[in-house]
């Protein structure tokens, strides 16, 4: 099956339509670390669900009761856009389910992949042993032959230099001619010699596009002496039809036109050229490939019938164990239920493709500031009517009915009523885990008291690829979200994700946790180095000076490169406490002894003005650490146990700027410093509300009037 | 003082402008004050994706990049292709956009790439050159800068080399990353995007802009939101706008 479909693949020349239709509008993508969201994201979660690429929910459906410890989780390299062990994208599940993927077909000429000179290699090489079979090819013809052969590679080299016919430049950007190709031989005389090179004339025109030349010249070779050519050139002018039945499909752009620009007479041609060809090789060597061009043939001619009932029966086929099923997925993806994109998920027909195209109706955009959002196409009753067609899947009946409770009626009791608990189990396939995530989820959103013991249980058999992540995120947000964050970070803490502690250690954690995890030996460097990280920091910034100058002195070694993506910020950061850049233009002692200032009298202009430097200095502006809290509803969001309130650099030159006893050179640094929080942009870069346009100018036209004789009041001459 | 009363009626005649010109927001998912909806209609440098159907506006494009095809996490030996034919492009000068989930290339696919950029010239198109679209890490600059350094070299001359780039480059990238970034890309197109909305909180970013040592474009997705910083149009490094088109109703997978 494999096989089967590489080639018909490699045989038509195909064009992959890829996620990436979607998958990128681009501009990254970074995960929300929460269980669930009724819209479509550029990630996907373990729990098949509407938000998750429709390519990824059938891949787990069909995955369906597959042990699902296989597979390794793929490399997080230094780009990876903090996904973690949680979240992954579609070519993400191929490759960690696939692994061998990456692995080219010997046969495979890489740098012709997707082109109709993908299977030159092979060809040469099936070429070459039929001739050895044929004992009446003299063996002089059989030399000729083969070097000849070297005349196709050419044609496929100068690609389209040959089509066009125009010209290429050669290195030095002149026009030079496209070199002559190498003529024929000439000693061919036997029988089976000219029906080998006559094999190679044909493969010339149809390699060079020259669909008419081609149907002609392997027409004359259908009843040729030698059985390799003849059934090759059966083979082939089904093939040579679907390339003519494309030829005039594509726009300016390169982009394919439609059905209706395809030449409905070239499919007709070669549905018929394939039928001919299975009919007299029924098991011949290029049987699978034609079985798969069948296919094709019933998309070019727009039959989606047929199609979508070829795919149930291939899905019902396919060996979910073998890439061939990504494969098989992702055709169903662009050509059935999303061609160019469009939804056209009317097409799904059996319990699978249904289940995929009621999970995609299912999705709406929820409302959000200015924009209205929208609601999910699938009603109860439409979901109901299809009863009959989920005959014998209970499951999968009942967990999409249970989606459509949770995300679309959030009626979460139905959900409740509709999943049994099955949480004691030791291993989950991917329905019956998405099953149990669900029914956790509703005990979520009903704050169950027994929500947590549910996830400890589901624990325990959480072992297939991002499914204990997953269940973790689930734990985790319970504790954050009942007071009960110690219980992540005790001993013997059943949440072991470190990209779940660093967030939580970077947004919720106080400080005594803090503090205990940078001493913690047992945990990964990079959590210990957030936590020193987010423990010096937030001292400084809730003001919270004394404990500053306590924790100031606890070492970690540096991070090496194996260290976590997510603690890399930290990492590069975590020297600047002890020798980051103190003073530029306003003269400030070390950090310490600014703390210790601070400590003694937190309304010490200078020293106010001298941390507000080091911020500044040391990149730990809002702008510069990135993004800020994450949302209410995500992991991290929904408590900080650090006491006190943040200040930002914006709200110390606030302070100066109002305090009756700052000395005359402070204020106008402060003054200097607020105007320059809006330099050159005219957006805020130094946190906390935007001060009004009013308030900016009466800033600049203090510092003009009052302290004129400042070097401050002399360097600035606008504001913004 | 009449140097400084001229700058600040410059400013102040800019944030003037940019009130005036603000429309009511329909589409954006969060236009706040002063936004405006991305309209393809009112730009003519556009990306154009696999999947997406060429819409009417691409006839008044002066810069196309079409997205060719891509480099995947699970296949470091070739180039998947996306788009099924050549382009043949007459009125638009053209960049190949490939897009890339990771950088260990085998050979093959260098090979692929130049014969695909020999090929879309050969066929008569205005060709610009090469863009990478990667979503490289601010921490990766360094060995992102690497692999374009190695991509720079294998390049015919004749083809420019773009980048499109994340807005978290400008704030967070180290600077000695981004100057070598200056010295081998002839522009970086910066997405304020995600998917197929503007990224909030872009604003914050754009504070940071003049950081980019070299020309620079900013890329807009359609019906997003978007407002100007003041200083943008002042800066030489800056060389307008891109518009990411749209599928009309993108729903899908």
């Amino acid at each position: 099956m494999a096989r089967k479909l590489a080639l018909a693949a490699a045989a038509a020349g195909l064009w992959a339509l890829s996620g990436a239709a979607w998958a990128s509008g681009d501009g990254g993508c970074y995960a929300s670390w929460k269980l669930f969201e009724p819209a479509r994201t550029c990630f996907s979660r373990a729990v098949i669900a509407p938000g998750n690429d429709t390519r990824v929910n059938l891949l787990f459906l069909l995955r369906g009761s597959m042990e699902q410890g296989a597979g390794t989780y793929p490399k997080q390299g230094w780009n990876s856009e903090g996904f973690g062990q949680t979240f992954f994208d579609w070519n993400q599940m191929r490759a960690a389910f696939y692994p061998s993927s990456n692995a080219a077909p010997a046969d495979d000429r890489p740098s012709y992949y997707g082109s109709r000179c993908a299977s030159l290699t092979a060809g040469g090489a099936a070429f070459v042993a039929a001739m050895a079979a044929a004992r009446r090819l003299p063996a002089a013809e059989r030399a000729s032959l083969v070097a000849a052969r070297a005349r196709l590679e050419k044609v496929c080299a100068n690609g389209e230099e040959a089509r066009y016919a125009v010209y290429r430049r050669n290195a030095g950007g002149e026009v030079a001619a496209v070199p002559p190709l190498p003529d024929w031989p000439a000693n061919i005389a036997s029988a089976p010699g000219k029906a080998f090179l006559g094999y190679l004339q044909a493969s010339d025109a149809f390699y060079g596009e020259r669909w008419e030349e081609a149907r002609g010249a392997f027409g004359g070779l259908v009843k040729a002496p030698d059985p390799w050519v003849a059934e090759t050139a059966s083979y082939m002018l089904a093939r040579i039809e679907l390339n003519a039945a494309m030829a005039n499909a594509f726009d300016q752009y390169g982009s394919f036109d439609g059905i209706e620009k395809v030449d409905q007479q070239a499919v007709g041609r070669a549905a018929a050229g394939l039928a001919a060809y299975l009919k007299a090789w029924p098991n011949g060597r290029y049987a699978a490939s034609a079985e798969g061009l069948k296919r094709r043939v019933l998309w070019l001619s727009g039959n989606g019938e047929a199609m979508a009932a070829e795919y149930v029966r291939l899905l019902g086929a396919v060996p979910a164990s073998g890439e061939s099923a990504a494969q098989l997925v992702e055709e169903i993806d662009n050509r059935l239920l999303f061609p160019f994109g469009e939804d056209n998920t009317a097409a799904a027909r059996g319990p699978l493709l249904l289940a995929i195209a009621d999970l995609a109706q299912m999705r709406y955009d929820p409302p959000a500031e200015g924009y209205e959002g929208s609601s999910a196409k699938l009603t109860a009753a439409a979901l109901n009517a299809q009863q009959a067609a989920f005959a014998g899947q209970p499951e999968l009946y009942g967990f999409l009915q249970a989606s459509h409770a949770f995300h679309v009626a959030k009626d979460y009791r139905r959900v409740l009523q509709l999943i049994p608990d099955d949480a004691r189990r030791s291993a989950y396939a991917p329905l019956s885990f998405s099953r149990q995530m669900l029914r956790g989820m509703a005990l979520a959103q009903l704050g169950d008291r027994n929500e947590a013991g549910f996830w400890l249980e589901l624990l325990g058999g959480a072992g297939g690829l991002w499914q204990r992540p997953t269940a973790e995120l689930a734990l985790a947000m319970n504790y954050e979200r009942s007071g009960k964050l110690a219980a992540v970070f005790s001993k013997g803490s059943p949440i072991s994700d470190s990209d779940i502690r660093m967030i939580l250690l970077s947004n919720s954690a106080g400080p005594d946790i803090l503090r205990a995890e940078a001493l913690d030996r047992s945990r990964p460097l990079s959590e210990r180095t957030v936590a020193l990280h987010t423990l010096l920091s937030k001292a400084l910034s809730y003001g919270d000076y004394a404990r500053f100058l306590t924790n100031a002195a606890i070492r970690l070694p540096a991070l090496g490169a194996d260290g976590a993506e997510r603690a890399s910020a930290a990492a590069q950061q975590l020297p600047a406490f002890v020798s980051g850049k103190w003073a530029e233009d306003y003269a400030c002692p070390a950090l310490a002894d600014t703390a210790r200032k601070l400590s003694a009298n937190p309304q010490d202009s200078s020293a106010r003005l001298c941390l507000g430097e080091f911020w500044r200095l040391n990149d730990f502006d809002p702008v510069d650490l990135g993004e800020g809290r994450p949302e209410k509803d995500e992991l991290g969001g929904a408590v900080d146990d650090y006491p006190g309130k943040a200040m930002t650099r914006a709200s110390l030159y606030d302070a100066v700027i109002a305090d009756p006893r700052a000395p005359a050179a402070d204020k106008a640094y402060a003054l200097y410093r607020a105007i320059n929080c809006y330099g050159p942009s005219g957006y805020n870069g130094c946190g906390g509300a935007d001060a009004t346009k009013p308030q900016r100018r009466a800033w600049f036209q203090r510092l003009k009037r009052d302290y004129a004789a400042s070097p401050w009041s002399r360097k600035q001459s606008i504001y913004w | 003082m009449v140097e400084e009363a001229e700058h600040l009626l410059v400013a102040l005649r800019r944030i003037a402008l940019a009130l005036a010109g603000a429309l009511t927001c329909v589409l954006a998912t969060s236009c706040g004050p002063g936004e405006d909806v991305v309209r393809a209609r009112d730009h003519d440098a556009f990306f154009l994706w696999a999947g997406v159907r060429p819409p009417p506006v691409l006839a008044q494009a002066k810069t196309i990049y079409l997205l060719q095809g891509e480099v995947r996490r699970d296949n470091n030996a070739r180039i998947v292709p996306l788009r099924p034919a050549v382009p043949q492009l007459r009125h638009a000068a053209v960049w190949l956009t490939l897009r890339v989930e990771r950088l260990d290339w085998q050979a093959g696919v260098h090979d692929q790439l130049l014969r695909e950029l020999a090929r879309w010239e050969a066929a008569g198109n205005r060709l610009e050159g090469l863009q990478i679209d990667f979503d490289a890490a601010t921490k990766g600059l360094d060995s992102y800068g690497a692999f374009l350094r190695g991509l720079r070299r294998r390049l015919p001359q004749r083809y420019r080399l773009s980048v499109t780039g994340l807005m978290d480059w400008s704030a967070n990238g180290d600077p000695a990353a981004l100057a070598g970034l200056a010295g081998t890309v002839d522009e970086i197109v910066i997405q304020t995007y995600q998917g197929r909305e503007t990224i909030p909180g872009y604003e914050a970013y754009m504070a940071s802009l003049a950081r980019l040592p070299l020309p620079y474009r900013i890329g807009l997705v359609e019906g997003g939101a978007w407002r100007a910083p003041a200083a943008l149009a002042s800066d030489p490094e800056f060389k307008g706008y891109v518009v990411f088109l749209l599928k009309p109703a993108a729903t899908s997978q």
